[in-house]
């Protein structure tokens, strides 16, 4: 983790993990009163997006630490949970919606973690079957050099039965985690993309190969596997290239350990385009064939996502029938296009992936 | 402030010295015309400088057209010594808004000579109001931004063949490509909707395929397109608009194509309407029929009755249009 600057909210000053952190960083932190002086930092910055990737805030989570996932109108959710650890990613991928969801975008890691844990028993003691997540706002596995979270997350997670963690990432930092006694309740999951987006949108990640390698290893040592082919970039030649990582998805990870498998295309709010251009002038992502989707987010045309979709679906299908593969945010359409069924014929998407989750992961409902 | 009337030669008027000047209008032609007929109803307003001749505050084209006239001497109203600059600059603002509305490379002008005496734009919008120019702090801002642009987008601008919105974006873009557009804007005249389609289309054509946008808009098919005598301006815009979207968006062009061809295959009568859900992106489909009679109604009604069981049909509702390459 590379942060050149880093702020400390004084309501949290006095916390242990701060003096951890600044000195994991090696970095002396600058004191403030509220946020404001640290959002105003990045604001004013030439390039706020860059300068909140090496700009580091260290707060309390002032609101809930577990919020579901802000799923748009139209399209289907999975109604998954977002365990609010931090904000923001160092890692720097020319498609990353957070460019323009945060305002001013800038890393942020909530070190009151006790409230945290105190959260957590609240949903587990609720008896309800949950998936539960750290990656949405933030990579799950940036923040582990400086405070190996995911550590404790999973041990907690191992001590119940009506939950799953779900641990996200784009980067391969998982050593101090293979040997953890996971209990299975932590599900290790991994973007994918096809080897010309993640070399050429997708800076600072760890390589496919490195990927699939890490997946490999956790696999080895029990834990649930999940990956998530989004955002599909189209591109002439796309799908020939998505094929092949499917393959060596297959080929590298036994299938029986997987519990989902995600398709979504690139979608965003149209304030992003501006800021990719600047961003990454190299980048021809935004230039794809877009249309205003049902939420006002900018989606690829439905026919040509849709085309993807069923060449990728039927693939999965025939490599790995028993998986559960599934859409994130598509409608009714291009289910029944790609996979001949609605969710709702299954019961819902969220029942779909929660069966998926007692069946892997031994969950009690 | 008070003017005094006078009589000066016109020789002792400086033309060149534009200190003060606001009107972006040339042409005489019709103002001598006028004034022959008529006279000189409103004297130019003058101020005298140290060299002994006298700069025009406003009337730039009355002491040309009167010099046009031949008149050696023209009656005129004098500032008197002793007003700063800012004080002079709000006259000429003045007695150029009091008589008409002024265009926006005269509204920026008038903005550029100003601002240099207001800490900030709110202050300077506030002080304009009173001199007949209604602004806002956002707007001085725009019109601050006008002033960068080049002398022929500015010269567009005051055409009006392209609007503040627009002018703003191409201020954006480096100075050929700005100049691009606005001179196929200038020339075809496109409307301010249009001008926005075609805009982004363009800056995203030039920027995906590594091309300049100059490139793009006058060499190849657009400039056929453009510089082709048996077209209209508006059959222009409409080849250009179509030109553009096919080379953007290949895919979506040719799934329309598509299908309006099995729209058509499926022969329906003027009176029904088979609408797609806008981009195809929704999945709802709909019909709309016109009819005057419970005979015509009926006959609808079996045209209906006969679509379900059409492959045209079937295809259409499903979006599987055999024609289209949906990626490539």
């Amino acid at each position: 983790m590379r942060i050149q600057t880093l702020y400390i909210d004084q309501a949290v000053a006095d916390h242990p993990l701060c003096t951890t952190i600044a000195a994991r960083l090696g970095l002396s932190p600058e004191p403030v009163a509220s946020s404001e002086a640290a959002y105003r930092f990045v604001a004013d910055a030439a390039d706020p997006v860059a300068t909140g990737k090496r700009t580091l805030l260290l707060t309390r989570n002032k609101g809930a630490f577990i919020r579901p996932c802000p799923g748009t109108s139209y399209y289907t959710c999975c109604n998954y949970m977002i365990l609010h650890i931090g904000t923001f990613c160092v890692m720097d991928c020319a498609y990353c919606i957070l460019q323009s969801y945060f305002h001013p975008p800038l890393l942020q890691y909530y070190v009151n973690q006790s409230e945290m844990m105190t959260a957590l028993d609240t949903v587990f003691a609720e008896g309800e079957i949950r998936r539960i997540g750290t990656g949405e706002f933030t990579d799950s596995l940036i923040w582990e050099s400086v405070d190996p979270v995911s550590e404790k997350l999973i041990k907690k997670f191992a001590g119940q039965d009506q939950a799953i963690l779900e641990i996200k990432s784009k980067s391969v930092d998982i050593e101090h985690l293979l040997d953890l006694p996971h209990n299975r309740k932590t599900i290790m999951a991994w973007s994918l993309n096809t080897e010309s987006v993640v070399a050429c949108q997708e800076r600072g990640t760890a390589s496919l190969e490195a990927r699939l390698r890490a997946a490999s290893r956790c696999q080895k040592r029990g834990y649930p596997l999940a990956f998530h082919f989004d955002p599909l970039i189209l591109y002439p030649g796309c799908e020939t290239d998505y094929l092949a990582v499917l393959d060596r998805l297959f080929n590298t990870i036994d299938p029986s350990r997987i519990v989902w498998i995600s398709l979504g295309s690139f979608r965003f709010m149209p304030d992003l385009k501006p800021i990719v251009q600047a961003r990454f002038p190299a980048s021809k992502i935004i230039y794809g064939e877009f249309i205003k989707g049902m939420d006002g987010k900018m989606r690829y045309f439905k026919p040509q996502r849709l085309a993807v979709y069923r060449t990728l679906v039927d693939r999965i299908r025939h490599k790995a029938p028993q998986v559960t593969a599934y859409f994130c945010m598509e409608d009714d359409e291009a289910w029944q296009h790609a996979f001949g069924f609605t969710p709702a014929e299954k019961g819902g998407l969220p029942a779909m992936l929660d069966r998926a989750a007692i069946r892997h992961c031994g969950l009690r409902p | 402030m008070k003017a005094n009337p006078i009589s000066i030669r016109l020789t002792q008027i400086n033309t060149e010295d534009c200190e003060f000047q606001i009107s972006t209008r040339q042409s005489v032609d019709g103002l001598a015309a006028s004034i022959a007929q008529i006279g000189l109803i409103h004297p130019p307003l003058v101020i005298s400088r140290p060299d002994s001749a006298y700069a025009i505050v406003s009337g730039f084209r009355r002491v040309r057209a009167c010099r046009q006239l031949g008149w050696s001497e023209t009656p005129a109203r004098l500032i008197p010594d002793g007003r700063n600059t800012m004080e002079v600059l709000a006259l000429a603002v003045a007695d150029n808004a009091q008589h008409r509305d002024l265009n926006l490379i005269e509204q920026a002008r008038a903005v550029a000579k100003l601002s240099p005496f207001f800490a900030n734009d709110a202050d300077l919008a506030a002080y304009c109001g009173p001199l007949g120019l209604s602004l806002n702090p956002e707007l001085v801002s725009r019109l601050k931004r006008i002033n960068r642009l080049s002398l022929a987008i500015r010269d567009c601008i005051g055409r009006g063949s392209i609007s503040l919105g627009i002018a703003l974006e191409l201020e954006k873009l480096d100075g050929p490509a700005g100049q691009a557009l606005a001179g196929l804007f200038d020339g075809l005249r496109p409307t301010l909707s249009q001008q926005k389609e075609m805009l982004s289309m363009a800056k995203d054509i030039a920027a995906s395929e590594d091309l300049s946008v100059p490139d793009l808009l006058e060499t190849g098919e657009l400039a056929k397109i453009r510089s082709n005598r048996n077209f209209n301006r508006q059959q222009k815009v409409k080849q250009v608009r179509a030109f553009l979207k096919k080379r953007r968006y290949p895919g979506i062009q040719a799934f329309e194509d598509a299908f309006e061809k099995s729209r058509r295959a499926l022969e329906l009568p003027e009176a029904i309407t088979l609408r797609p859900p806008p981009d195809f992106e929704a999945q709802k489909f709909s019909i709309v029929l016109t009819f005057q009679t419970a005979a015509e109604l009926a006959a609808h009604v079996q045209t209906l009755e006969r679509l379900p069981a059409d492959s045209h049909f079937e295809a259409i509702i499903n979006k599987r249009l055999a024609d289209s390459d949906p990626i490539h």
